[in-house]
């Protein structure tokens, strides 16, 4: 029985990587790149790590997994973070679609230099 | 005690959130790009607490179709980028009253 | 009804497939760029993903170590990714 929750998990974690591939892959912008991947990249990397545990379903690989998904969370979204805002600051493109954008408007009110972001 | 439930609370909350944004990102990428309206938006903040403010903003990035993307230097507002998120001041409120609330009341 | 083990390797055979899509869709975004930025949000993604073939081959090979190096793999790309926005901060394109 476990070893079919494990195969799941396993199939399930991959789906989602790919997901998160397929996103960086067609998103038009960098920021709408990074919130698929990001995203679906955590479980997916969370799901293929539980499966693995399951089927091992041992203290110690358990626990390599536990640990792995933990930090992997931990840091994904400071990593986003960090890539997020650099970009933004060195002006890469936001797709044209993007309806408004406040972070511009705040810059400009508070007389800084904005961002030169164009649109692509 | 009684934080420590809070905590836990607020950790399958999220972790209930975390495989929704996922399945709304599922829709996100596969349907054609045309539904989607991004939108970069300014979030004010309540100045002081760091701690809630870290947990926010990563959490952001973990939960439907939002992305943090910096703090102003001033500390009065948290930039994110969302995905689609309908209307725009519905969107922000909800954030702010669902999200922010629930993590100040469990880190409080 | 299949066997356990029949559809655990049909399970990994699927698994193994969704990965290598996965892996070849984030090299095309490493190689189509444009910025730097998206460049090394793709690298990170396909570290992820080797991270997660790796332990995928963990269950397949039955050698619990290949998780180690998952999880190593897992670590690193932080490190690499934080340097990386580091260097953009700095001006770098």
């Amino acid at each position: 029985m476990l070893d079919y929750f494990a195969a799941t998990l396993l199939v399930g974690g991959a789906a989602f990587m790919l997901l998160a591939a397929i996103g960086v892959a067609r998103m038009p912008d960098l920021f709408m790149r990074m919130q698929t991947s990001t995203k679906a990249n955590t479980l997916g990397i969370a799901g293929v790590l539980m499966g693995a545990a399951l089927h091992f379903a041992d203290a110690a690989s358990s626990a390599r997994a536990l640990l792995i998904i933990a930090f992997v969370y931990i840091t994904a979204p400071v990593a986003a973070h960090l890539i997020a805002r650099a970009a933004y600051l060195i002006g890469v493109p936001v797709w044209e679609q993007t309806r408004k954008d406040e972070w511009h408007e705040k810059q400009a009110a508070a007389g800084d230099q904005p961002p030169s972001n164009p649109t692509y | 005690m009684i934080r420590i439930a809070r905590i836990l609370g607020l950790m399958a909350w999220f972790a209930w959130e975390l495989i929704l944004a996922n399945f709304r990102m599922a829709r996100d990428v596969l349907l054609p790009l045309g539904r989607l309206k991004p939108v970069i938006l300014a979030i004010p903040l309540e100045p002081g607490d760091e701690r809630l403010l870290a947990l926010f903003s990563n959490g952001i990035t973990l939960t439907p179709g939002t992305l943090s993307l910096d703090v102003s230097e001033d500390r009065r507002y948290l930039f994110i980028h969302a995905m689609n998120p309908g209307d725009v001041e519905r969107f922000r409120c909800d954030l702010m009253r669902d999200f922010l609330g629930r993590i100040r009341r469990a880190v409080s | 009804m299949i066997t356990a083990t029949a559809y655990l390797n049909l399970a990994l055979a699927v698994a193994f497939t969704l990965l290598g899509v996965a892996l070849l869709l984030a090299v095309y975004r490493v190689l189509a760029g444009p910025s730097l930025p998206d460049r090394i949000v793709a690298l990170d993604l396909m570290a992820m993903v080797s991270a997660g073939i790796m332990a995928a081959s963990a269950v397949a090979s039955d050698r619990p170590a290949l998780l180690d190096a998952s999880m190593i793999t897992a670590l690193i790309v932080f490190v690499g990714t934080a340097a990386f926005a580091r260097y953009l901060e700095k001006g770098g394109r």
